[in-house]
């Protein structure tokens, strides 16, 4: 299933008023919920973008196994199983936490988000925030270009050299 | 003279303390009694704490005033944008931005620091910190452990310090905290903003802010002495952090009142449980054990203090 193919998908379920959705076949499984959360995790998993930092024991919350966007129902990072025709390697830029904490994607929980995918983006321009101890640390883009995925979910714990965005 | 220019001419000559008549004023600036008295008035509703009396016209005894680097404003948004601005700049560290009152105080995540005129010290501090970023989440220990070793200083109250820098009151109410912001470019911090909330007079909280004020436990905190003690124990701590960043854990350790207690995490996700702290992790974590024995380390959100 291509990214078409979902996109159709999606537009006939809201035509339809679906409000939750799934299948399965051996390639893959599809599973929406409109107007909340989307997951589409192929069978086994395999997140197309650079491979997780390991895991300490003290990490506080499991990072996603899926892939998973829970913004809007176009916004949906495709997984791909092994079976598949072989992924274009990821382009662009991936930019990493310089620092360990809990990621915020606005500058306070009534405020629209720095960046979303599609934003452009100047380098040096303000992404996220990443805090740590009450240390509110405002990261900045590493390069000018367009948000291809944001890899990390708002409030969530982030580890040292964890991918956080992909920049092109 | 316009008025802009005799109100900055008055609070000049004014001190903490020391009462100057209204016809002195006048005639050193060679203007009438009223634009004295005029003045006193911007000024006072500016927010700064001045009085007047039959002497004539003075600063409250422990206004923060005349404190060098310390620019002393009666009213601004928040101290931590007018820092900011210092910090963009080539202000050096130390420069710091004093209200008496701020309009959007604020705190972690958009909470409101409450900060009335003259009730307080709210201030934001511009640091240039050369440690790896790595260390850096061990600067907000740094400045919870001062403000306890200034405030026990000064008043022999010490409060219960809480990670990661909360000071509260023995009940679990909150006198002081702080809140720091910095600008990440290329792995490594441009500049931080310190800033810090410290509730000295008694008023009314809202409940659900869960404050408290210094002068319920200890009367008559001298606003300025405090500060300049505060200062004080700032430059020496951060000159020795900056040598050796762990000294900020050891000196956090020897103060805290958190670990071995039992807590209640709250995550920014809004997740929630129980355990007890345990250690304090070389970054600067918190690590607790749940109810269930596993071992957790956080970075970020709100540990409650449970009396069990």
């Amino acid at each position: 299933m291509d990214p078409k193919d979902l996109k159709r998908l999606l537009d006939a379920l809201k035509d339809a008023e679906v409000k939750e959705f799934s299948l399965e076949t051996a390639e893959y499984k599809v599973s929406v919920k409109r107007g909340a959360e989307v997951v589409y995790a192929a069978a086994p998993p395999v997140i197309v973008t650079a491979p997780q930092p390991p895991q300490p024991l003290a990490q506080p919350a499991a990072v996603a196994t899926a892939a998973t966007a829970a913004t809007a129902a176009t916004d949906v990072v495709v997984a791909s199983s092994a079976n598949d025709a072989p992924v274009a390697p990821p382009t662009g830029h991936t930019q990493k936490a310089p620092i360990v904490g809990t990621f915020y994607a606005s500058s306070s929980p009534d405020a629209a988000a720095f960046v979303q995918v599609g934003s452009k983006v100047e380098a040096g321009k303000v992404i996220c925030i990443i805090e740590a101890m009450k240390l509110m640390n405002e990261i900045e883009a590493e390069i000018s270009g367009t948000i291809k995925e944001i890899l990390v979910k708002n409030a969530q714990p982030v580890e040292y050299g964890q991918p956080l965005f992909v920049i092109e | 003279m316009p008025d802009l220019e005799v109100t900055q001419k008055v609070m000049a000559l004014l001190e903490p303390g020391v009462w100057r008549s209204g016809e002195a004023l006048a005639a050193q600036l060679g203007v009438s009694r009223v634009s004295v008295w005029k003045a006193v008035q911007k000024l006072r509703a500016q927010g700064y704490p001045l009085e007047s009396g039959a002497g004539g016209y003075r600063f409250e005894v422990d206004a923060p005033l005349g404190i060098e680097g310390v620019t002393y404003l009666g009213s601004v948004g928040s101290t931590m944008d007018q820092a900011r601005n210092l910090a963009r700049g080539d202000a050096p560290e130390f420069s710091a931005v004093l209200s008496e009152r701020q309009s959007a105080g604020r705190g972690r995540r958009g909470r409101v620091w409450q900060s009335p005129a003259g009730s307080g010290l709210y201030l934001s501090l511009v640091l240039r910190p050369d440690v790896p970023l790595s260390s850096l989440g061990l600067l907000p220990l740094l400045v919870g452990a001062c403000l306890q070793r200034a405030i026990d200083a000064q008043t022999g109250f010490a409060g219960v310090l809480k990670w990661s820098n909360d000071l509260l009151a023995p009940d679990g109410r909150k006198l002081a905290g702080v809140l720091l912001e910095s600008e990440i470019e290329d792995g490594a911090a441009k500049f931080v903003v310190l800033g810090i909330g410290i509730n000295v007079r008694v008023q009314d909280f809202p409940l659900d802010l869960n404050a408290a004020a210094l002068e319920e436990f200890t009367p008559n905190v001298n606003r300025k002495a405090l500060l300049e003690n505060i200062l004080t124990e700032l430059r020496v701590q951060y000159e020795r952090f900056l040598e050796s960043p762990s000294s900020a854990l050891e000196l956090w350790r020897s103060q805290n009142g958190t670990l071995g207690r039992a807590v209640r995490v709250l995550l920014p996700d809004s997740s929630s449980w129980d355990g007890t702290a345990v250690e304090v992790a070389s970054d600067g974590g918190l690590q607790v054990q749940t109810l269930s024995g596993e071992l957790k380390t956080v970075f970020a959100g709100d540990v409650s203090l449970r009396h069990t």
